[in-house]
């Protein structure tokens, strides 16, 4: 597994359920906690 | 259930949370209705991003777990403890293999926390994860 610990993140563009794009930078001078589900089911 | 109690103990420190400039985001790799119904039925408030391609989730170590950790005891005893505690098992209705986690990026963007769960309830401690933003207080 790669540790990025101390390592610029991984850049993304994800969509929400409505199809709104987020963007990593979006979340610049921001702390951002990414919560990695299990499945939703 | 155990990543839905995760957020759970999540949302009882949202007020720190706001406080220390920390913006949440799930992310999921399911999609169409799950993803709906999950966000409705929970009442989820943060952005729920999907991850179809699970790119974001292999980045950060995130992949298959093993038999072990994901039906050994300790699986079972945390089920157990949820069941006891009033909360109803659901068909798992996508890959009940695919590992979660949580990571942890700072204003600049640097990653500061990167958790990987080697089972359902393995998660870092809310206050593991507000460590790094203390200054932030």
């Amino acid at each position: 597994m790669q540790n990025r610990v101390g390592k610029p993140a991984v850049p993304f563009v994800l969509y929400g359920v409505l199809g709104q794009p987020h963007r990593l930078e979006d979340y610049r001078d921001h702390w951002l906690l990414l919560v990695f589900h299990r499945h939703l089911g | 259930m155990p990543c839905q109690e995760h957020l759970s103990q999540l949302r009882q420190h949202n007020r720190q949370l706001e406080e220390r400039n920390i913006k949440v985001c799930v992310v999921t790799f399911d999609s169409g209705p799950l993803v709906m119904a999950y966000v409705r039925d929970t009442q989820l408030t943060w952005p729920l991003l999907v991850d179809h391609e699970r790119t974001l989730y292999q980045a950060y170590g995130m992949h298959q777990g093993t038999w072990w950790n994901l039906y050994g005891p300790s699986t079972i005893g945390v089920y157990l403890k949820l069941l006891w505690r009033g909360r109803r098992l659901q068909r798992p209705g996508s890959d009940v293999h695919q590992l979660g986690g949580d990571v942890l990026i700072d204003p600049e963007g640097i990653v500061n926390i990167q958790y990987t769960g080697v089972g359902p309830a393995d998660r870092p401690k809310i206050s593991t994860l507000l460590e790094p933003t203390d200054s932030w207080k």
